[in-house]
């Protein structure tokens, strides 16, 4: 019994040590904040944790742990609209390397605006890599919604000025 | 990229721009140690939460073995907490037959108290002696509240556990609105172990008097789901950690609590070593659930519960 429990931690360990830094790139992607993206990756853990039988027999268990990522952002947003504290307004940049930093700041200003589904499509779809039947699954929606908000909150994003400036310049990718 | 089923990122124009600010807004975020620490001692606490509140599930029927305590208020407990404190557990029969009704019913009920949501029932369950150090058992009924008045509650609660030590994080709103259910009290378990109150408690949630079960058991009196085996609910004292180097129930004795419908007349405890036990079946405040302990000499028992006539209502094994 303890050994079988001590094999368990061992092997959730090995499995958080290697997830963290993914799950906190895309927490903090659908939260914009460092810490709010380390309570919700936390909180998806402990998740994991209670639940871990259960996701070491699923197929993809990093998948199944997103997708309580997913749940958890999706929960906190229905509840409560996320208030995030800037600490200064971005201001618009050219191409340069020097206007990068601010364009980041646009850009993650402009993820905040975002519908929490919008927003969850995006990064699933764009920075997670997951293809539309991925997202689906991850979000717990039909693929054409996927599509549709993917797409709706692309556009919104494109409208930042210094994406639509980088993309004339460098090209779709 | 993805490219499947639409073309993926091409599918939007300018996409491209969009994806490439996204990793690099994404590798700006510092990532820093990973706390293996506070990840797993949240993940148990869900674990027993939520084992607590599955075995409560069906509210009927148990038992167990208990040192007799006489009813004593104002006993020995938790010097440093308020609220009624009622000593519970009735004299043990050792040796009753089966289906023999025992001449009074050990059954101890606490004084219906008022409602105060921050000021718990007390009620001494089970005592006993083990390794030459004396532990008492208790159960702190904590009465049903509002959902505004959830999260200090559930504070009131962490703080009796981090005043004996423990180090787990105090409740949070987003815990308390996943895991508190509106018209269910909080029944709380803690031991005292040589003077000393074990730093982590053990809850389950019960539902107040006319209240519907989140679990959607049968209402009372109506026959046990598939048969009367292990349809006990309940709460135990159960070390998780074998090494004893995080778990405070490490080396303490395993005791159990378990759920016993309103038709049950009596319990009884079959040990191992063929000793049979009559745990008291007790009351807490007001709450229409009733319970009974078994101490922890042993992990190897069956708890039977008994109509009045003698007829088996319920068993299951420790």
């Amino acid at each position: 019994m303890g050994a079988k429990k001590a094999e368990r931690d061992f092997e959730f360990n090995a499995f958080m040590t290697g997830a963290w830094p993914r799950l906190m790139r895309t927490a903090f992607l659908l939260s914009g904040e460092r810490y709010l993206a380390e309570d919700l990756v936390q909180t998806a853990l402990e998740r994991t944790y209670a639940a871990w039988g259960k996701v070491t027999r699923a197929d993809d268990p990093y998948a199944y742990v997103r997708r309580i990522l997913i749940n958890e952002h999706a929960r906190r947003f229905r509840r409560k609209l996320p208030e995030r504290l800037v600490t200064a307004v971005p201001e618009q940049s050219g191409p340069d390397g020097f206007g990068r930093v601010d364009d980041r700041a646009a850009l993650l200003e402009a993820l905040g605006t975002l519908p929490p589904g919008q927003r969850q499509a995006v990064v699933l779809r764009y920075w997670e890599d997951l293809s539309e039947s991925q997202a689906a699954a991850a979000m717990g929606c039909s693929v054409g919604t996927v599509k549709s908000q993917a797409s709706k909150g692309i556009a919104k994003l494109r409208e930042l000025s210094s994406l639509n400036t980088r993309t004339s310049i460098g090209g779709a990718a | 990229m993805n490219r499947d089923e639409t073309g993926s990122a091409g599918a939007v124009e300018g996409t491209g721009a969009v994806v490439r600010e996204l990793s690099g807004l994404a590798e700006t975020v510092q990532i820093g140690p990973v706390p293996y620490t506070a990840v797993q001692a949240g993940g148990r606490r869900r674990v027993m939460r939520r084992r607590s509140l599955l075995t409560g599930a069906t509210a009927l029927a148990v038992v167990a073995a208990v040192g007799g305590v006489a009813a004593v208020n104002g006993g020995p407990g938790p010097s440093s907490r308020t609220g009624p404190l009622i000593a519970a557990s009735a004299p043990l029969s050792p040796a009753a037959g089966p289906g023999q009704a025992p001449a009074a019913t050990p059954t101890q009920t606490a004084p219906p108290a008022p409602r105060d949501p921050f000021t718990p029932v007390r009620v001494q369950m089970a005592s006993g002696t083990k390794d030459g150090k004396p532990w008492t058992a208790w159960a702190a009924l904590w009465p049903a509240v509002s959902k505004e008045q959830a999260l200090q509650q559930a504070r009131l609660i962490w703080e009796e556990d981090k005043a004996a030590g423990s180090t787990d994080s105090p409740p949070t709103q987003d815990y308390v609105d996943q895991y508190r259910h509106a018209d269910h009290d909080q029944v709380v378990f803690s031991l005292i172990v040589d003077g000393k109150r074990i730093s982590r408690s053990v809850a389950s949630e019960q539902p107040v008097r006319g209240a519907v079960p989140f679990w959607g058991t049968p209402p009372p009196g109506s026959t046990p789901p598939g048969g009367v085996e292990d349809v006990t609910g309940g709460a135990a004292f159960h070390a998780w950690a074998k090494n004893g180097t995080d778990d405070p129930f490490y080396g303490a004795p395993e005791v159990g609590f378990f759920t016993v419908a309103p038709e049950v007349s009596y319990a009884e405890v079959k040990w191992a070593d063929g000793t049979v036990t009559r745990p008291a079946v007790v009351t807490l405040g007001d709450s229409p659930v009733r319970w009974v302990a078994a101490d922890g000499t042993s992990s190897k028992y069956r708890v039977s519960l008994y109509l009045a006539d003698g007829t088996l209502y319920a068993a299951q094994k420790g």
